[in-house]
């Protein structure tokens, strides 16, 4: 059956409704199909199958489908959600909706939780910190000696794990996330306000729009 | 300058603040000036990485940046910045935040930061704000060779060598 809206968005073979995807996001029908310019270009740049593979990612993310990072490897697992080893437009969409503006500090903390908890044990430990800390340090060629890392780790610690486990839990992160916002500069993307000027969909695909004005 | 000192400017003081803005082109990548060297943390560092910044998604094309550790202080890196803008015709703007230089020059803009991340080491970052493709290529490599005389070791995640290295 459908209402009036659902036949007359546009409609994405093989892909989730843009009208669903709106309702259960902060994106309007309209900013759903921007996306899907973007994911289109993105998808189809190495294997034209409709989904991201992981160098499609990267030559989306650095412009080098050959560059490997450990942090952009976790963001790839995170979006792939269904665990098949790409991408999908629900996928995508969803995922891109935690980095929205209007998204709450919830689904934020939420989201870089998960990231850092690299081996998905529920809790960051301080050995994953350690990595993770490591791995910056090399990609950029930072150098630091070996007991200023472990001053930082220590102040790190001292901040966060306030049960003195070893480990940061869910709780004792989002605690520290709120005295350190700056932690979640990285889960907002400014561009997704303006994402329909910046991926315009052409005007004849945009009926729910002109329907609604 | 002592740690405390560096943590009494602004510049870090603007850490404090959440993210709501309306980008500011100059302040719209701030993420070195979120970084205290008293209370820094490994996440402050980690974010740091290219890997985290999904910005790319969105962008058609690389914008031209650098960062490198610096041989000199932060304040060191802005004179320097500022000697290099006047010598190759750029319009200097110092910014409100302590450590922090505008660049202009016909249609594009440079923004040039530095922090002293713990005691000693100084990190500063170069980067195009604004500009056009063509006139970003020229500028870039022109701008770059002069720093290379502070530079201790650029960082090579961030970096776009002068010679291009697409895949």
């Amino acid at each position: 059956m459908g209402c009036l809206h659902s036949t007359a968005a546009r409609e994405f073979p093989g892909h989730e409704n843009p009208v669903k995807l709106a309702s259960e996001t902060a994106f309007s029908v309209s900013e759903v199909e921007a996306l899907y310019e973007l994911f289109k270009s993105i998808s189809s740049s190495v294997v034209d199958d409709g989904l991201i593979n992981k160098e499609e990612f990267q030559l989306a993310l650095f412009k080098n489908r050959k560059k490997e990072n450990l942090f952009a490897n976790r963001i790839f697992d995170l979006f792939d959600v269904k665990r098949k080893g790409v991408i999908d437009f629900g996928d995508f969409v969803r995922s891109l909706n935690v980095f929205h503006p209007n998204a709450s500090l919830e689904e934020k903390t939420d989201f870089t939780f998960r990231l850092y908890d690299m081996d998905c044990t529920g809790f960051i430990e301080r050995q994953e910190v350690k990595q993770m800390l490591i791995a910056l340090l090399c990609e950029s060629e930072m150098k630091l000696a070996d007991d200023t890392i472990e001053v930082i780790l220590d102040q790190t610690f001292e901040d966060a794990d306030v049960d003195r486990d070893g480990k940061i839990g869910k709780t004792e992160w989002s605690d520290f996330v709120i005295k350190n916002p700056s932690l979640l500069k990285i889960m907002t993307l400014p561009y997704l306000r303006d994402i329909t000027t910046t991926f315009p969909s052409f005007v004849f695909n945009s009926e729910v729009d002109e329907i609604a004005t | 300058m002592s740690i405390e000192a560096v943590t009494e400017t602004k510049w870090f003081k603007k850490s404090l603040e959440t993210s709501e803005f309306k980008p500011n082109v100059l302040e719209s990548d701030d993420r070195l000036g979120k970084l205290r060297s008293d209370t820094i943390t490994a996440f402050d560092l980690i974010s740091l990485s290219a890997g985290l910044d999904l910005s790319g998604l969105f962008e058609r094309r690389k914008r031209k940046e650098t960062r490198f550790t610096a041989t000199v202080s932060a304040e060191g890196v802005v004179e320097k910045a500022k000697t290099i803008g006047e010598k190759l015709g750029y319009r200097v703007e110092k910014k409100k935040e302590a450590m922090a230089l505008g660049l202009g020059k016909g249609r594009t803009t440079v923004m040039v930061e530095a922090v002293e991340l713990v005691e000693g080491l100084v990190v500063a970052e170069v980067k195009v704000v604004e500009g056009e493709e063509e006139e970003e290529e020229s500028y870039w490599s022109e701008l770059i060779v002069e720093f290379e005389e502070i530079v201790l070791s650029w960082h090579s995640d961030v970096s776009v060598k002068v010679e291009s290295d697409l895949a």
